[in-house]
This record gives C-alpha cells, sequence and structure tokens, in this order.
C-alpha cells in the first residue's frame, strides 16, 4: 500500500469539490452557520425560558439548581447535551455529499475506467476515496467546535461572568468525531459504488445518515446522558464497528462494479 | 520472446449475454489492429485485458501476470478508450499529475513528458485550462497524453482517433507506428476500415464475442476480398443491358436505368478488370468503393 497513491485520489476528490463554491458553500455553510446559531439560542432559550423547560422536561441538573444558577446550569446542560451532539453529527452529514459522489461520479462521468486502469490497489483507492469525506468532515467539525465553543463562551462570561467550555464530555465529543464519521462514510462510499449514478447514491445516502441523529435527539429527550463514561464507551466501540465495517467494504468492493 | 499479452480461453459475460466467447490470443510485438462492428466484444476484450473485467472463464496474462489481481503489472499497461476519461473540473495540468502520481512519477517527470507529447499535438496552450472548457478532439488529445505518461509496455487504444481532425488523427498513427518499433506492444482497436489500411500490421477480427480471422491488413484485400464486393458509382445512369456484358454478377436497385451498382468480385485483381470494361463501354465512373460492402461482410460474416 502507498500512502502517496491514497493521498493523490484524496487530494483530486477534494480538489474537484472545491472547484465549485455550489458544492463546497452549503457543505461548509450549513454547519458553519449551526455553531453560530444555535449557542446564540440557547443563551436567548437560557436566560428567559429555562426555569420553564427545565421544569417541562424534568432535567435533573436544572431542577436540582438554585434558582439565581438555573439559567447558568441550562446554558451548561444545553451548550454540551444538544448542541455538542449537533455540531458532531451536522459535518458528517453534509460531507457524506462527497462520499456519495466518490464512485457513483466517477461512473456517471465514465472517469472509472481510467482510474482503474493505473495500479491502483482496491485497498488504495477505498482509502483515498473515504479520507476524500473523512477530512472534510472532520476539519469542519473542528471549526464548528472552535466558532461554538467560543460563541458560548463569549455569550455565558457576558451574561454570567464565567466560562462554560470546554469540559472533558465536550472535549471527549470532539475526540469521537473522526470516529463517529467513519463508519457513515464507509457505508455511503461502499454503496456509491454499487449504485448506477449519483441521484441514487444521495438518496440512498439521506437514509444512511439519519441514524446519525439518534445522538442528538436521544440526548434532548434524556435517553442518553453524554458523560465520560458514556463517551469513552462510545468512542471504543466506534474504533472497533470502524475497523469491522472497513474490512467488510474491502471484502465487498468490486473493482468491476465501477464500469458500466 | 514470450508475447506480452497471452489469452486463453477467454470467455465473459454479462448475465446471460455473452460478450466474449472463448478468445484465445497471443499479441505481437508491434501494433495488432482489432476490428469488428459495433457491440462484437473488442471494447470488452481490451477491459479485459487491463484488467477492468474479470474473466468469466479463461484467464488473461500480461507478462505471465493477471490484471485483475495484480495491481503492480497494470503499470506498464495503458488503455486510451474513446471516452476520454478526463476529470473535467480539474485542469489539465492537474489530470495529468493526477494520473502520473498513481505510476509513482514526479511532477517534473509528468510535466515534461506532458509538455514534449502535447506540442507535438499542438495543444501545449491547453494546459493550464479546465478538461470541461475544451472541445472533445482536445480533450481527446489530452486523454492521449494521459494514456503515454507511464511509456507503457503495453498500449491498448480503443478508436483513439475518434473525435480527431485528419492531422491529429495521422500524427496519432505515425506516433503508433514508431512506438511499435521500440519493442512495445500495441493493440488498436478501431471499425475504419481505411484506418486499417493506413498499417502493415496484424489483424484480427472479432465478430459476436469470437475471433473469426487472424490476418494481416495486407491479406485483408488479398483474402478478405475473395468473393466480395465492390459498390461502383457513375456519373450518369447506366443500362442494366450494359452492366451484364462485363460478365460479373451486380445488384441494382433500379431496374432500368441505374446509377450506382453492387459487382460481386472474386479478387482484388477484378476491380481493374471491371473497370476497364465498364469504360470500355463508355460508362463515366464518379467512384468506387469496397469499404462499404467490406464492413457489411466483416460485420455479418459470410
Amino acid at each position: 500500500m502507498h500512502l502517496n497513491k491514497i493521498y493523490q485520489v484524496t487530494w483530486k476528490d477534494i480538489k474537484e469539490v472545491f472547484s465549485s463554491i455550489l458544492i463546497f458553500g452549503p457543505m461548509f455553510g450549513i454547519p458553519l452557520a449551526f455553531a453560530v446559531i444555535l449557542p446564540v439560542l440557547s443563551l436567548y432559550i437560557a436566560v428567559h425560558e429555562a426555569p420553564s423547560i427545565a421544569a417541562a422536561i424534568k432535567i435533573p441538573n436544572i431542577s436540582a439548581a438554585l434558582p439565581a444558577f438555573k439559567s447558568v446550569a441550562f446554558m451548561d446542560y444545553f451548550s454540551i447535551n444538544i448542541l455538542g451532539p449537533i455540531t458532531m453529527t451536522m459535518p458528517i452529514i453534509t460531507s457524506a455529499v462527497i462520499a456519495a459522489d466518490s464512485f457513483a461520479g466517477e461512473k456517471e462521468r465514465k472517469t472509472a475506467e481510467a482510474l482503474l486502469s493505473t495500479p491502483l490497489s482496491k485497498t488504495e483507492l477505498l482509502l483515498g476515496k473515504i479520507f476524500a469525506s473523512f477530512l472534510p468532515a472532520v476539519i469542519m467539525a473542528v471549526l464548528a467546535f472552535v466558532i461554538y465553543g467560543s460563541i458560548v463562551n463569549y455569550l455565558s462570561f457576558s451574561q454570567f461572568h464565567l466560562y462554560i467550555l470546554p469540559t472533558l464530555p465536550w472535549l471527549l465529543m470532539l475526540a469521537a468525531v473522526p470516529f463517529l464519521a467513519l463508519a457513515p462514510i464507509s457505508i455511503v462510499v461502499l454503496i456509491s459504488s454499487h449504485v448506477k449514478g449519483v441521484k441514487e447514491a444521495q438518496q440512498l445516502t439521506s437514509l444512511l445518515v439519519l441514524p446519525l441523529l439518534v445522538l442528538p435527539f436521544a440526548s434532548l429527550l434524556g435517553l442518553a446522558s453524554l458523560s465520560v463514561s458514556f463517551m469513552l464507551y462510545l468512542i471504543l466501540f466506534l474504533i472497533i464497528f470502524d475497523f469491522i465495517l472497513f474490512y467488510l467494504s474491502l471484502a465487498v468492493f468490486r473493482r468491476e462494479s465501477l464500469i458500466s | 520472446m514470450e508475447p506480452a499479452v497471452i489469452v486463453k480461453n477467454l470467455f465473459k459475460n454479462f448475465g446471460k449475454t455473452v460478450a466474449l466467447n472463448n478468445i484465445s490470443f497471443k499479441s505481437a510485438e508491434g501494433v495488432n489492429i482489432i476490428l469488428g462492428p459495433n457491440g462484437a466484444g473488442k471494447s470488452t476484450f481490451l477491459r479485459c485485458i487491463i484488467g477492468l473485467y474479470r474473466p468469466s472463464r479463461g484467464s488473461v496474462l500480461v507478462f505471465g501476470r493477471r490484471p485483475y489481481f495484480d495491481d503492480p503489472v497494470r503499470s506498464k499497461i495503458s488503455l486510451l478508450s474513446d471516452n476520454y476519461a478526463l476529470y473535467d473540473f480539474l485542469t489539465v495540468k492537474q489530470n495529468l499529475r493526477f494520473f502520473g502520481s498513481l505510476y509513482k512519477l514526479s511532477d517534473e517527470e509528468i510535466y515534461a513528458k506532458s509538455r514534449s507529447i502535447l506540442k507535438e499535438m499542438d495543444a501545449l496552450k491547453f494546459f493550464d485550462r479546465k478538461v470541461t472548457e475544451l472541445s472533445r478532439g482536445t480533450k481527446q488529445k489530452i486523454a492521449f497524453c494521459r494514456a503515454m505518461l507511464n511509456d507503457p509496455d503495453v498500449l491498448l487504444l480503443d478508436e483513439p482517433t475518434a473525435f480527431l481532425d485528419a492531422s491529429s488523427s495521422e500524427w496519432i498513427r505515425n506516433f503508433i507506428l514508431d512506438y511499435g518499433k521500440k519493442g512495445k506492444t500495441i493493440l488498436f482497436v478501431t471499425q475504419k476500415l481505411d484506418e486499417v489500411s493506413r498499417f502493415n500490421s496484424r489483424l484480427i477480427i472479432i465478430r459476436n464475442g469470437s475471433i473469426v480471422e487472424d490476418t494481416t491488413t495486407y491479406n485483408i484485400y488479398n483474402e478478405i476480398m475473395k468473393s466480395s464486393s465492390v459498390l461502383i458509382r457513375f456519373a450518369r445512369p447506366v443500362k442494366p443491358e450494359i452492366l451484364k456484358k462485363t460478365g460479373y454478377k451486380f445488384d441494382a436497385m433500379e431496374s432500368k436505368e441505374v446509377s450506382s451498382v453492387k459487382f460481386y468480385i472474386n479478387s482484388y485483381k477484378d476491380v481493374n478488370n471491371l473497370l476497364k470494361k465498364l469504360m470500355d463501354k463508355k460508362v463515366f465512373i464518379l467512384g468506387i468503393d469496397y469499404i462499404e460492402p467490406l464492413v457489411e461482410r466483416i460485420s455479418k460474416g459470410g
């Protein structure tokens, strides 16, 4: 396996994505807009609606807090348990567009023939394609975390005179992004190699990334507590799952399926 | 010396469709022309050789290795198809750099080689342009340049001159002839009989997924034109009675006076004899086409 060949495939795909603002604009714009809008929204809710919401959905940390600290507790809870998972999953969802295009695009634009005629191995090709979606997802997530963390801290300091972030679960959430991104991207890339065209790949992708929304919703509904131990178990599970998935992808991937 | 490409009892099926039907073939050094009608299996054959398709049965060996399974051997092979297969939103330079790097070439090597080929083809001026901005013919020139980057020992060309102007097509044909003299193996797929006539090389005719003739381009006139036909067009309509006097069997569309007629001949030597007889009868000949009937024969057999 040659790392340079993997790099070249990744570089080529990323270069293609960045050749048009119509492709990369929404892909980067949506997660980054969320990273700005959501903290501002959370502050508004924390200041004006925190006690009533906390009472309604019975969030233990907030209910137990003294009345004067209810808003701070809400902002703290909201920033980590609600905004964290959204910031974590949004870049993965948007960068799945690149994954959907990876092989389906080569097939549709009839470039797969030239690509597969080179001495690229199956592993190099798959890894190159996966990284082309994985790297933007991770870079976007880091950017989104930095922006959202900075805004949360700026707002919380100006309102409550304290910094809410970073906390350990929040940092672990950021650390989990690469492992969380790898699984859906690998599946989408594999699907992309088996469908006829980009449209078909995108339809299936939109269905496949839906499970990613389980984490923010479970957290919102109080079904999952994003504690340190939960995040560590999640990361461990994802590492094992990613490895299994990659090896399965390699076994299932057929070069021939890219030639129509 | 062992042939670069050895194909044994190759079958390739797509579902119930048999695309290649028991093909056995050993390449010769230099140019090997593969001729056949649409859907004969020519492109599938090339795709099996470079390892894009896995053989359903039989084997394909290039330098003793199987290209579908053995990735490194593909660095010695190159395929240029009728579809240019370049990345539209990258520049020519970026495209060539990408493909060259997959053959472990340095940027300097890629650019030097590309510039020299593109300059010869009068396409160097497009080096920094996006592929999407180029004409179909220019894209094909860039694709040819890409196919030559790895200096392939086995060059597979699937109608490389499609969409090219006459001078570029001629340049490519001359380039291929010179390249073949360097000990390289070239498999040149075409449907154009006039293109075949420009080479003096081995000729393989594929029909319905099988090799039906393995001959030379010279013999195409000598052997394949045996019991063949030529289409003759007249400047002025001619009565069938005059045509009957030539002694050759013919098919005419009209019953009274004909402006073109298909004569059946036994060999290419009959063409001169037939023309002489027609001219003796004061028939004015506008054109003679041996290609159309020959293509028909190659396509349908017989």
